[in-house]
């Protein structure tokens, strides 16, 4: 059991790491200066906690969501922004970061919370539910004990739930229905797709309304099991519905991993998104603007991309931290809070992943770590960033491309060993 | 295949490009010759859509390319190479050639963010193909080399085999013998020549060195001050009055 205020550290340690690598995407790879990536956070925060708290989505359509919602405002906002360069870049996204902020202060409070944010000022919304609650699966907890230390919580029976098997023995089914479920589906849609083809050739949208009602069923289908398996695992193991302090103990686990489990996942996203065609020509434009238009790269169109990407993954961050925090309000998301992750690229090197972790450890605990020194620590807080940033101009993992370690590391992982082979021997 | 018709561009006052008409074939090697600041990158330029003419038509194959943007351009198959080399100085010379080459290769934003089996087939196909093209052009050896650490002789061959990757019809080099040996320069012509020939490109070079053009092209196209003052093979040329007083109010040579 760690205490809570190193859980709190660990968990922002995280959500920073995401936080700064959306926004590595479109600085260190793709060389847009943005200046209110703080923004998006906010977006996804709100998204998440209105969408999980006030109408009961499950946990993931939260996130999904958020991210979704941070890239239309990264659409609203790079549209216009994305065909200026350097310095008017910043200062444009800036601008439309502080506007962002300005309307989620006036927009309806009874949802929104207004100044005082979430959950304080809001009615509908009474309190935004934790990691530790949700990840504790429908269910799983008798709601007087949601949200409190065990300490507080008396009278559960004495069964030891471990909630970390249950979460896997969610996943493990639904994905096994998915397959199951989802290749019966794959075959009507494939032969679906087959008859409209040869009946009415050319009817493009009717193709994609096709695909439209194929994932969206799957969709359903994995949020309607999670419910029903959740619900079977208590059947399974005969286990009660109750809260002990073994069952938190496992809960905080649970929520480190399922953090762990998201870093890695998106990591591993980027990482591909960045050795494929798209990655290439995103870095290209980086590289060089105009040699790149000239070997056929629509340059707008993938800096557009790129900066939808970025900000969903920051939509996402911000749906993770708005679980995470026991309050926020639109004032959270300043320019400050974009100077914060700015730093924590430029600090671990630009057009780095592994660097980004650094960096975003490093400046989550260091404000910490300072705490103790009173009025000093934003003084210390400053030299020591202004030291850094002389004896480490290019941060410290540098600009280098495709961060040596640890894409080489998952290439080496991810890629069969024959098509790397084939590949050299051509 | 490419035609220039009157084309002028014109900078504030200044007429960099004055009523230009030149045309490259398929299989020709066109030369474009003229002593400094004479227009002749400015030409390039309007050709790939940087700068749109203020006067004339640019045609490639019967579609005009004028305010075409610079990236459509180059899918209709004109690719250039640039006068103070333009490559991913900090990227593989490996990504440099797959970056030129993934316009022909298509899969969805969804597969590359999962590396689906699809993705990873046409990744290992783009590969090969990059592989393919390095070897052609004698670099495979440097593949995982950062293109800024070649040695300069071998950043003009990148630059080329990275617009030859284009898969184009109309070549645009722009002075690539600049800053090369005598024996470097050579070589790069050969190659030149080479490519002319196996791909029937049509191929437009600058140089700002006449001796070099003189030995490979069939026409050349002399500009002084934007005008074409002389159009010719290359006895015409050194013969041409007016382009020897061109040259030599810059103090250079004609002969070599
Ligand atoms: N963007 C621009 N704005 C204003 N003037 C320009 C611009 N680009 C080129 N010029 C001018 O146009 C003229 C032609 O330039 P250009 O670069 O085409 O010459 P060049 O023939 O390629 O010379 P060099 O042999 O030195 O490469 C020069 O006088 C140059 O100063
Ligand atoms: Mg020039």
């Amino acid at each position: 059991m760690i205490n809570e205020y190193i859980e709190t550290i660990i968990i922002l340690i995280m959500i920073n790491s995401i936080f700064a690598l959306s926004l590595n995407l479109i600085i260190g790879f793709n060389g847009q200066f943005s200046l209110g990536h703080a923004a998006f956070l906010a977006i996804g925060a709100y998204a998440s906690a209105i969408v999980v708290a006030a109408y009961n989505f499950p946990f993931l359509i939260g996130l999904f969501v958020a991210g979704v919602m941070a890239a239309v405002l990264g659409l609203v906002i790079g549209v216009p922004t994305l065909r200026l360069r350097g310095d008017y870049l910043a200062i444009a996204t800036l601008g439309f970061a502080e506007i962002t902020k300005m309307v989620l202060l006036i927009m309806p409070e009874k949802i929104f919370g207004g100044a005082t944010g979430i959950p304080g000022g809001a009615k509908e919304i009474d309190k935004v539910p934790q990691l530790s609650d949700l990840l504790r699966m429908p269910g799983a907890i008798a709601p007087e004990f949601a949200g409190k230390l065990p300490s507080q919580c008396t009278g559960a029976a004495p069964v030891n739930i471990n909630q970390t098997m249950n979460l896997i023995f969610c996943f493990v089914w639904i994905i096994a229905t998915l397959i199951v479920v989802g290749y019966g589906f794959y075959a009507l849609y494939r032969w679906l797709k087959g008859t409209v083809e040869r009946r009415i050739s050319g009817k493009k949208w009717v193709l994609w309304s096709l695909r439209l009602v194929y994932w969206g069923g799957l969709i359903v289908l994995a949020v309607t099991n999670t419910k029903r398996i959740n619900d079977s695992f208590y059947g399974v193991f005969g286990v009660h519905r109750s809260h002990t302090w073994n069952s938190y103990l496992s809960t905080q686990w649970t929520v480190f991993l399922f953090l762990i489990v998201a870093v890695l996942l998106i990591t591993w996203l980027c990482v591909n998104y960045l050795r494929s065609t798209y990655g290439r020509a995103v870095i290209a434009i980086r590289e060089d603007e105009i040699a790149s238009t000239m070997l056929g790269i629509g340059e707008f169109k993938f800096k557009l991309m790129n900066f939808l990407v970025g900000t969903f993954f920051a939509g996402v961050a911000g749906g993770l931290l708005a679980h995470s925090i026991p309050s926020f309000n639109p004032f959270e998301f300043d320019l400050l809070k974009s100077v914060d992750a700015l730093l924590m690229v430029v600090l671990g090197g630009m057009g780095s992943i592994t660097g980004t972790f650094f960096g975003a450890t490093v400046l989550t605990i260091l404000p910490e770590a300072l705490r103790q020194s009173k009025e000093w620590r934003m003084v210390i807080y400053s030299l020591t960033l202004v030291l850094l940033m002389i004896f480490k101009p290019k941060g410290f993992f540098g600009s280098s491309e495709f961060s040596p370690k640890i894409p080489d590391f998952l290439r080496r992982l991810m890629d069969n060993r024959r098509g790397a082979k084939g590949a050299s021997d051509a | 295949m490419l035609e220039l018709r009157n084309v002028s561009i014109i900078f504030g006052g200044l007429r960099a490009v004055d009523q230009l008409s030149i045309s490259v074939r398929a299989g020709e090697l066109n030369g474009l010759i003229g002593p400094n600041g004479a227009g002749k990158t400015t030409v390039f330029n309007a050709i790939t859509g940087v700068y749109v003419p203020n006067e004339g038509e640019i045609f490639l194959g019967g579609t005009i390319l004028n305010k075409m943007p610079t990236h459509i351009i180059c899918r209709k198959g004109i690719a250039r190479t640039f006068q103070n080399l333009r490559l991913f100085k900090n990227l593989t010379v490996l990504d440099n050639v797959k970056i030129a080459l993934d316009r022909n290769y298509r899969y969805s934003l969804l597969d590359a963010f999962l590396r689906t089996p699809k993705c990873r087939r046409i990744e290992r196909e783009i590969e090969a193909r990059a592989y393919s093209i390095l070897d052609e052009h004698g670099l495979v050896s440097h593949a995982k080399s950062l293109a800024k650490n070649l040695p300069y002789g071998l950043q003009k061959h990148l630059e080329i085999a990275r617009a030859m990757a284009t898969s184009p019809k109309i070549l645009l080099l722009d002075e690539p013998a600049a800053g090369l040996n005598d024996a470097e320069t050579e070589s790069l012509m050969k190659k030149i020549h080479n490519l002319r020939d196996e791909y029937k490109l049509g191929i437009l070079l600058i140089e700002h060195d006449m001796k070099l053009v003189m030995g490979i092209c069939e026409t050349i196209t002399v500009l002084d001050y934007g005008k074409k003052i002389a159009e010719g093979t290359a006895t015409e040329i050194q013969n041409n009055p007016r382009v020897i007083e061109a040259y030599l109010g810059d103090e250079k040579e004609v002969k070599g």
